[in-house]
Parts: structure tokens; sequence; C-alpha cells
């Protein structure tokens, strides 16, 4: 079931209904069943899957309150983590490393594994709760049924926010009440959600799929645009999805965390990570690049840590040699970033007045668009003829589409966005914290404004792009 | 005492979030109402609904970008109406046929534009049908819009936001129904490079003749003879490229054309190679371009003077 889809529509408004109807005994129960429904819509089978991993990270953490012998206390995290991430393994890379070992000895070793929806999110969420346990930054949960419903909560399932037990797992009490404010605010975050998705996102799909489809003789202006267009098409796609399941929540009185924030306005690429995709940096932070040693080792060490943290999180995207490239071009930006600290220091505050930083601006876009085609390239030979056409300075008048209402609208919404997101960095209270505030006429003027436009303007796409992670 | 005030004031609060929530439900509606109602108006003076033609031109893009309105009512002196939608096949003719003579029964010519590929719907959009779904209000078009929609659920949010019946392109049209321009604003020309790749990949759309669009066809000539209306089956200009692809496939085609000309009120004028050799008046191997369009009316708009002096 899609968050875009009819079926979302009478599913949630249901599901929240009774939700708030239902005795608070009863509520987790209901959560749990709407949430197995949710993901059992895609297919059954993967039903047990996400069962198993969450039994053995519960198990995993039910053992670890009572034993105390680091030894054994290792194993269990072992297993725990063995099999959480050996799913994954199998699942996601078992088909890539079969065939590329098998290309090496000039064998055909590949398999047929359908990915299942979401594989990478739940793994992940369970496995850092089994951590923060044996950790000992976190009690063990001994309610079984929380803990399943943590693992799958619907809203964030198959696309994130990762969030962490710690957050999550104390707001899966079910004593919320039906809050106006909480309403207000969700429906505001999932319009806006939607908008991204439906209007922007699938909008500018199609010119880049048509680009992507049959880049042969297409000049670099036009695959500059097409990159700019993907840029903006993945995040609106992403965040959009990530809106929608913080508005879901909201309204059934949970928090979710924020996952984006406004990444394109970053300066530098440590700050992008630190706005794109926030969950998922800040689990590599705390579970990989820490565990590692983090900047107290020396300068050498660091940064393979941080080419480590890169690549690997470039793999956790999908098991192709693109993504690699993706995440080590991202771990290269990092590193050379650091050069420019000594200048930092020297320019002090005029490194940050807004010429400059406007300059940092586009310069970073520009380095993460490039990082983007390898990123929605099918092989490595696509992705770099590409990239040797873009910086080939062949100009010649871009290609707009087959439809230059289309190339008009997709400029306008891009323009609207990125005003849109100007305005909240400059006030960054306003939205998504703030939006139960906004006065009423502001505030109504704005959903329906968006309501009928996703009417209008919207598309129905089938698939969201980080499903497929 | 308490409990009683406590109940007041809770059930005065849900009737203040009841009030708003109606009032919210009205304004939502109100403008999305408003707004579709000025955007069918001009997708229907677009499509020339607004006028009391005598002449009704029925076809695809191909007549859309190839025939000036203009220059053929100045032929007639009367008004033109052109009802063309991009990728719209035998079965949506035969409704567009039918909305349009219901509503304005004093047309007196249909031109129908016809081509090799006449009778195959694969290749062309599948989602040609969208197009129409601004104009559910003519029985004809609901009709056929809900034989092609993929879910009820989906019909009934056209009905729920009446704003949800637009897309890009019939935004576009909306707009230019009100500027009233029906400008052919191509200027392209014709590639034979692109149009050997797109016949090496098999992009061309085929000749086959699908005995249920062919049954549509005679259909909708036999519905405008009913009405009274004297129908041209205008054959489009093509590039001689695709002329000898299609080779003798064209030809076969040609006599289910010629066959239906034999009926008293039906003529036949063939196009198909009309300065096929003259790319600087195509933009592909089907459409003209803004100068192929104004000569090709010009020729067109000679050779209805000629046939009915």
């Amino acid at each position: 079931m899609l968050f875009n889809s009819i079926e979302y529509l009478v599913f949630f408004p249901l599901v929240a209904v009774l939700y708030f109807v239902l005795p608070v005994g009863w509520r987790m129960g209901w959560l749990l069943c709407a949430s197995y429904w949710f993901y059992l819509s895609w297919k059954m089978e993967y039903g047990l899957l996400i069962l198993g991993v969450s039994l053995l990270n519960y198990g995993a953490g039910r053992m670890l309150e009572t034993e105390t012998r680091r030894t054994y206390r290792r194993s269990i995290l072992g297993g725990a983590l063995l099999g959480s991430f050996g799913c994954l393994l199998y699942f996601k890379y078992a088909n890539f490393l079969l065939e590329n070992m098998g290309g090496w000895v000039g064998c055909d070793w590949g398999i047929s594994v359908i990915l299942p929806v979401g594989i990478s999110f739940f793994t992940f969420q369970a496995a850092s709760y089994t951590l923060d346990v044996y950790r000992g930054e976190l009690p063990t949960e001994r309610d079984p049924w929380r803990f399943l419903l943590f693992v799958r909560f619907f809203p964030q399932l198959v696309a994130g926010p990762i969030e962490r037990a710690g957050h999550l797992l104390g707001q899966m009490h079910g004593r919320h009440r039906p809050e106006l404010d909480n309403l207000r605010a969700g429906l505001t975050i999932i319009l806006i959600g939607l908008f991204k998705k439906m209007v922007i996102a699938d909008r500018l799909a199609v010119y880049v799929s048509d680009i992507y489809g049959d880049n042969v003789g297409h000049s670099g202006s036009t695959l500059w645009l097409a990159n700019y267009f993907f840029a903006f098409q993945i995040y609106c796609d992403f965040s959009g999805y990530s809106d929608i399941a913080v508005g879901s929540a909201r309204i059934l009185g949970v928090k979710l965390m924020e996952n984006f924030r406004r990444p394109y306005l970053a300066a530098s690429i440590r700050e992008f990570w630190g706005r794109w995709h926030i969950s998922l940096s800040t689990w590599f932070r705390d579970y990989v690049y820490l565990p590692l040693g983090g900047s107290r080792v020396p300068p050498m060490r660091w940064s393979a840590n941080i080419l480590i943290v890169f690549l690997v999180s470039g793999l956790w995207h999908g098991a192709n040699w693109t993504f690699l490239v993706w995440g080590g071009l991202h771990g290269i930006y990092y590193l050379v970033g650091r050069i420019f600290d000594p200048l930092v220091r020297i320019l002090g505050a005029s490194w940050d007045a807004w010429p400059v930083r406007a300059l940092r601006v586009a310069s970073l876009f520009h380095l993460v668009v490039l990082a983007w085609v390898y990123f929605r390239s099918p092989n490595l030979a696509q992705a770099n003829e590409m990239v040797a056409r873009m910086l080939s300075g062949s100009w010649g008048r871009p290609y707009l589409g087959s439809s230059s209402t289309t190339f008009g609208i997709s400029m306008c919404l891009i323009g609207l966005l990125v005003a849109w997101e100007t305005i909240l960095e400059a006030k960054p209270g306003m939205y998504p914290s703030a939006s139960a505030t906004w006065p009423r006429a502001f505030r109504w003027a704005t959903q329906i404004g968006l309501i009928l436009l996703l009417a209008c303007l919207g598309k129905s796409s089938h698939e969201f792009i980080y499903f497929q992670f | 005492m308490n409990s009683s005030t406590s109940n007041s004031k809770t059930s005065l609060r849900w009737n203040g979030v009841l009030f708003r929530g109606a009032l919210y439900l009205f304004l939502l509606l109100a403008c999305d109402r408003v707004l579709a109602s000025w955007l069918t108006t001009g997708i229907t003076r677009y499509y020339g609904f607004h006028r009391n033609p005598a002449v009704l031109v029925i076809g695809h893009s191909r007549s859309m970008m190839g025939l000036d309105i203009p220059i053929l009512e100045q032929f007639w002196g009367e008004p033109v109406a052109k009802f063309t939608a991009n990728g719209a096949d035998t079965f949506a003719r035969a409704a567009m046929v039918r909305a349009f003579l219901n509503e304005h029964p004093e047309v007196k010519w249909v031109i129908y534009d016809v081509e090799t590929a006449s009778f195959n719907s694969s290749a062309l959009s599948a989602n040609a049908y969208r197009l129409f779904v601004p104009l559910l209000k003519f029985p004809a078009i609901r009709d056929y819009v809900r034989l092609n929609l993929d879910s009820s659920a989906r019909f009934a949010m056209l009905h729920a936001l009446h704003l949800a019946r637009f897309e890009e392109l019939s935004l576009n049209l909306a707009v230019r129904g009100w500027l009233r321009s029906d400008a052919n604003l191509k200027s392209g020309r014709f590639d034979p490079d692109l149009f050997a790749l797109k016949a090496a990949d098999g992009r061309v759309r085929s000749s086959r003749i699908d005995p249920e669009n062919l049954r549509t066809f005679r259909e909708t000539l036999k519905f405008c003879r009913e009405r009274g209306c004297e129908v041209i089956l205008l054959e489009m200009p093509q590039v001689d490229l695709l002329n000898r692809l299609y080779g003798a496939e064209r030809e076969r085609v040609q006599l289910v054309f010629q066959e239906a000309a034999r009926e008293p009120g039906i003529r036949y004028l063939d196009f198909s190679r009309w300065r096929e050799s003259d790319y600087s008046l195509f933009r592909d191997d089907i459409h003209l371009n803004a100068v192929g369009k104004e000569e090709f009316s010009r020729e067109v708009a000679r050779a209805l003077a000629i046939a009915n002096p």
C-alpha cells in the first residue's frame, strides 16, 4: 500500500479513528494489526521475515538483560547482528556478490532473489535496539507486543526514518489523546509530503527517465539539466515520503525524528550529511564511525574511517558498483573539504558571509549532482560516459522534453521549492514543529491550495525510489 | 453540576470543531468548483463548443497541428470547430463526435482525419482518455472515460474534486481556449536520421486493421450521416520515408477509406503524399510544423472548393 494511493486515503483515517476510539489496552494491538496489514499488502511472505528479525532482536535483548558474562553477551550480540544482517546480506547482496565472484572465475553464479520492501530500514532499526541494550544505553523492552510495534510501526516501516528505540519505544504506549494540534500539524506535513512526491518528484521523473533511458546523443547541457532534475526528484521523493510518515505518526500522537533539513542549502559536505537522510547518517555515525574510533585517531586512520563509513553507506543503498562509487565520491568530498579548514580559520566570520555562503552552496550542489549520476545510472559505464559528456563542455541548446508546458511547470515547481526552503532556512522554527500554530487563515489557505494543486497536478506513480533500498 | 458544566463545554468545543470542519470543506469545494468551472469553460472554448459551427474537425494531433481554423473558416464562410486531441483513436472519436453533435445538431460537415495507422490503437497513448476527463459533463464522454478508467474509486474522486479532472496538457488547452489561440508553435523540421532510428526501433505505428476499431469507425460514420452531416475523410500528409515504409499496406488501408466513400454523404481526400519530400513543412514524420499547417490548410480549402464548387 502506497502513501499516495486511494487505499491509504481510506486506510489511514480508519486506523486513526479506531485507534482513538478503542480502549487504551487495545490500541497497541490495533496498531500492530494495522501495521501488519500495511506491510503484508506487498507480499505475505515478507511478514515472516520481519517477524523473524523482530523476534531475534527481542530475544537478544531479553537475554542481554540477564547475562552479565562479557563473552556470552558478545555472542548474543553477534548472533543477533549476524541473523539480522545475514538476512539483509542474503536478500540484498547475495546476487551481487555471487555474480561478481562468478564473473571473476568466468561462471554465471547469479541467483534470483526478490528484495523484501524496506528490509534495510527495519533490520537497521531492530539491530540498533540490540546494540543499544548491549552498550547499556537502553533498558531491555520486556513487552513483546510493544517491541514488535516498534519494529513495524507502519508510517516508517518501509522507508524510514530509521528510528532509535530510545526515541520511539517510549511512545508506543497507546495512551495518546486525539489532539487538534497534532491533527493540524500532521495534516499540513502530510499534504506537503504528498505535494513533494506527487507534484514535483513524479513530474521531474518523466524527464529524468526520458534522458536516462536514451542518453545517447544528448548535449552536456541536457545531461546537466536531467541531473539537476534528478537531484530535486530524489529529494522530493524521499523527503516527501518521510513527511507523510512523520505527519501520519503525528496524527496518532507519535513524534518521529526529522529526516531531512533542507539539504541543498548546505554549504559543506559535512553539513549536507547533517541534513540529508539524518536518521541513516546518525545511525552510521553511532554504530560504525564512532566504534571505528571516530575523530580520536591519527589523521590517516580517520581518513580511512570516513571512507569506510561512506562506502558502507553507498552499499546500504544497493548492491551495485554505482552506489559504491557514489558513497566513495561523498567520502572524497568530505576529506577534500577538510583541506579548506585552515582557510576557514583565516577567513573567520567572512567565510559565512552570504555571498561566500551562496557560492559554497552552489558549488556543493554541483558536486552532489555529479555524484547523483552514479546513484541514478544502471551501471558504471553509462555513469562514466554521462559524467564525461557533462564535463566536456558540449553546450548545445538543451532538450526540454516532449512538452514545453510540463517543462515550464517543472521549473516553476523547483523555483517554488527553493523559495520555500530558503524561507524556512531563515525561519527554521516555522515548519514542521510550529505548523500547528500557524494563523488559521494561512494554514487553511496552504492546505486548501495544496489539496487543489495535488488534485490538478498530482501524478500517480506506483513507487517511491527508496522502496528499493 | 460540575459534570454537567464540563459536558456542556466539551459539547461546545466539538460544535466549534464541527462548524470549522464544515466551513473548511465548503471553502475547499467552492474553490475547487470555481476553478474547475473556469478551466472547463476554457477547454470547451478551445474545442469550439461555445460556437455554432457548421463544420466540425475530428481527429488527433495530426489535424490539431495541421489544420488552421481561420483559413478553413475563410473558405467556408462559417464557423469551424476543431475537436482534436492527442492520441484520440476511433473509440475516442466515436465519443467526441457524439458529444459534439448532441450539443450542436446544426453541424453540416464533419472532417475526420485518417491515416494508414487509423485502425490500430496500440501505439497511441493508453492515457489519451485523460484529456477528455474535463469534459465529463457530456454523457458520451462520461461513458467513454468510465470504460477507460482503471478504478471506480478514481471515477468517484473525479466527481468529488473537479480539479482532479485536469493535468498539464488539459490546463494548457484551457488557457489556450481563453486566449483563443489555435497556433501551432512547433517550428522544428523533420530529421531523417531520427526517423531511421525510430523505424529501426520498431516505433512506427503498425498499419494493422483491428476489427473493433474498424467497426467503431463505420458506426461513427453512420452516426454522422444519420445526423444529416456530410463526412470528409481527410488523409493527412506524411513524409515520403514513412509512405515508402508502409508500402502496399498503405494502399490496403486506403481501400477501406475508398469503400467508405462509396456511401452517399462521405468523401475521401487523400493527402498522404502531399509534398511528402518537402521536409521543411514537417516537424516529424507525421506532424506538420507551423509553416506546413498554413500551407496544408490552404491546400485543403482549395481541394474542397474544387470538389464542392
